[in-house]
């Protein structure tokens, strides 16, 4: 984060020499004759260019978020409510709370819950869904579409929607559970069946994404490597187990690293279908940092649990960059 | 041979119907539910009760009791994320150029601060924000969500437009010149017809990006001078304590829900391209 600020300092250092017209002597700079070669500029013609270009950019993230993050670090350290003029620097005291607190355990079990069924049932179906849409048959455009669109809509509006669809009296759930017999669960009240719910909407909601990220994936097969194995005899399952599957690891990298920072951070679905409840079934990490700092306003505490999950974010991030290392571009 | 490729072909076919099924079902129901009457809302039926299908659920929220909270809602939704994303497609698209023409050390390095704000969790920012927006009177203010909102954007827009460059065959613009072209008409005629679909394509992901965000949306506001409509949608549901909104609900849902799909229906292409591009290396 250091080095972003020492952006401008550099390029001022260079700026200086613009007084004097003569060809900037930087020795990089060369004995290059001057013609219309756009690319070829000089070191301090082209910092000053893209601190131009680039500088509002970096200039707002670092004012509008490394610096809040930065803030927030700070916030953990201090017991405060949201608001209020008295702070008091209690240290490391809100993380020991954390990790002390008899809740701590349920809603880190049920953010891993929520996280792996998400991220992994989410890669599965999002296969199987871009496999179907692969074959060239009519209405796969029309189907592409409509398995993406739910993505781009907005989580409140879906899991308001889903809402009645699960209602255990008149939902369509209940509906086709009274088809084959069975009672419908009470998906609101019962806090494992609520947070089923929560995984199965947000699913529904998200599998788009990874759908379509493997659907380009696939397009990209060599179909003649596909064709050359089944002349060779080998069975669709099996090519696509030896052929398909190995060649789709860098995007199921990528996927992972994508489809699990956004897990991580789902609120909407959360907020809008269960408020982290019943009994705080749907609690995750993410949802209680924001009932402590913005319901509780224990603001000081809440960043603390901010702070403990940008680690999370970061380690996952930072282990699956260097497993994957060069494999994926992202 | 053609027996197990007919079959093959018919069971691939009922896949693509239940995927259809899937993906449509719900938003069906939530379709036939908007159109309910508040006694028919628990018949347990997939259809309104014949002869008793209403509008009043819509009426409601565009013309009734709960049309100050809608249509404000809608109104600061449009105008925040279409303002957000015409400020973040103007300095990505800046950046990203920058990116793809420049050569220089140090260009990764900011490319890297640009990209890792998107592993930076929403919730951490947001406290703060609310803070210095408290102080310095942005809070609840149009300014005050188009901010976060270009954090939000301007990473992801700076990822997509660089993706799309880097794939523009510059020489083209060096071929206008010797061919007598000023610097501005070759980078006019040349390139930027070129670059103008992938600065499309990321509009239109920036603002879906802003249209949905709800954690700045339900945070930094707090009346109808710039709540956005997911955070208004989320206040729907305590707004009538005697009758069920479980139709208003279902009717603003399925408003705000339209001119999404309606999006999606024409720019399927660009979307598809803007979601893919950097994700799949051919």
């Amino acid at each position: 984060m250091e080095q972003v600020t020492d952006t401008p300092v550099v390029s001022g250092g260079p700026r200086e020499r613009t007084g004097h017209r003569s060809p900037p002597s930087t020795p990089a700079a060369g004995p290059a004759p001057r013609p219309v070669q756009r690319r070829r500029r000089t070191p301090w013609k082209a910092w000053l260019l893209f601190l131009l270009f680039a500088g509002p950019n970096v200039a707002l993230l670092v004012i509008f978020t490394y610096k809040p993050l930065l803030q927030s670090l700070y916030y953990s350290t201090l017991q405060w409510n949201i608001g209020s003029a008295v702070a008091m620097p209690v240290g490391f005291q809100n993380y020991a709370d954390w990790f002390t607190d008899p809740t701590t355990p349920r809603i880190i079990a049920v953010t891993l819950v929520f996280t792996l069924a998400t991220v992994g049932g989410g890669m599965v179906i999002g296969l199987l869904l871009a496999l179907v849409l692969n074959r060239r048959l009519r209405g796969t455009g029309a189907a592409r579409t409509v398995v993406v669109a739910p993505y781009v809509l907005s989580g409140v509006a879906v899991g308001l929607l889903w809402l009645f669809v699960f209602d255990p009296n008149f939902g369509v759930t209940a509906a086709l559970l009274r088809l084959v017999g069975l009672a419908s669960p009470d998906w609101y009240n019962d806090p494992q069946w609520a947070l089923a719910m929560v995984i199965v909407v947000y699913l529904w909601k998200n599998v788009g994404y990874v759908a379509l990220i493997y659907l380009a994936a696939l397009q990209s097969v060599p179909r003649d490597l596909v064709e050359a194995a089944s002349i060779d005899g080998a069975t669709s399952l099996r090519s696509f187990r030896s052929i398909v599957l190995p060649l789709l690891g860098p995007t199921t990298f990528f996927l992972a690293i994508t489809t699990l920072l956004t897990s991580l951070q789902s609120f909407d679905i959360i907020q809008a279908m269960t408020k982290g409840g019943p009994l705080g079934g749907t609690t995750t990490m993410m949802y209680q940092i924001y009932q402590e700092g913005f319901q509780s306003g224990r603001a000081g505490y809440s960043s603390a649990v901010a702070t403990i999950l940008f680690a999370v974010l970061l380690l996952v991030t930072f282990a699956q960059l260097k497993y994957v290392d060069r494999k994926v571009h992202y | 041979m053609t027996n197990t490729s007919t079959r093959n072909k018919v069971l691939w076919a009922i896949a693509t119907i239940l995927v259809l099924v899937y993906a449509l079902f719900p938003v069906a129901s939530i379709l036939a539910t908007s159109f309910k009457s508040p006694s028919d809302l628990t018949s347990g039926k997939f259809l309104p009760s014949s002869g008793t299908a209403t509008t009043s659920n819509y009426e409601q929220i565009l013309v009734g009791d709960a049309q100050g909270l809608f249509l404000s809602a809608l109104r600061n939704s449009i105008g925040i994320s279409l303002i957000a994303t015409f400020i973040a497609v103007v300095l990505a698209t800046l950046c990203a150029y920058a990116i793809a023409r420049l050569d220089f050390p140090g260009k990764k390095l900011i490319l890297t601060t640009a990209l890792a704000v998107s592993i930076f969790p929403v919730i951490s920012i947001v406290t703060p924000l609310f803070n210095l927006w408290r102080t310095i009177g942005l809070y609840d203010t149009w300014l005050g969500l188009i901010i976060p909102y270009l954090s939000l954007t301007l990473p992801i827009s700076i990822w997509t437009l660089a993706a799309f460059f880097r794939q523009i065959p510059w020489e083209l613009e060096q071929a206008a010149q010797v061919d007598g072209a000023t610097t501005w008409q070759a980078f006019r005629k040349a390139i930027v017809p070129l670059a103008l679909p992938g600065v499309f394509t990321t509009a239109i992901i920036a603002f879906f990006i802003a249209w949905n965000d709800f954690v700045y949306g339900i945070s930094l506001t707090s009346t109808e001078a710039a709540r956005p409509v997911p955070a208004a949608l989320a206040f729907f549901t305590g707004a009538s304590q005697f009758e069920s909104p479980t139709g208003a609900i279902s009717a603003a849902a399925i408003i705000v829900t339209i001119p999404v799909v309606l999006l999606v229906l024409l720019f399927q292409r660009q979307i598809v391209s803007g979601l893919t591009s950097g994700a799949v290396k051919g």
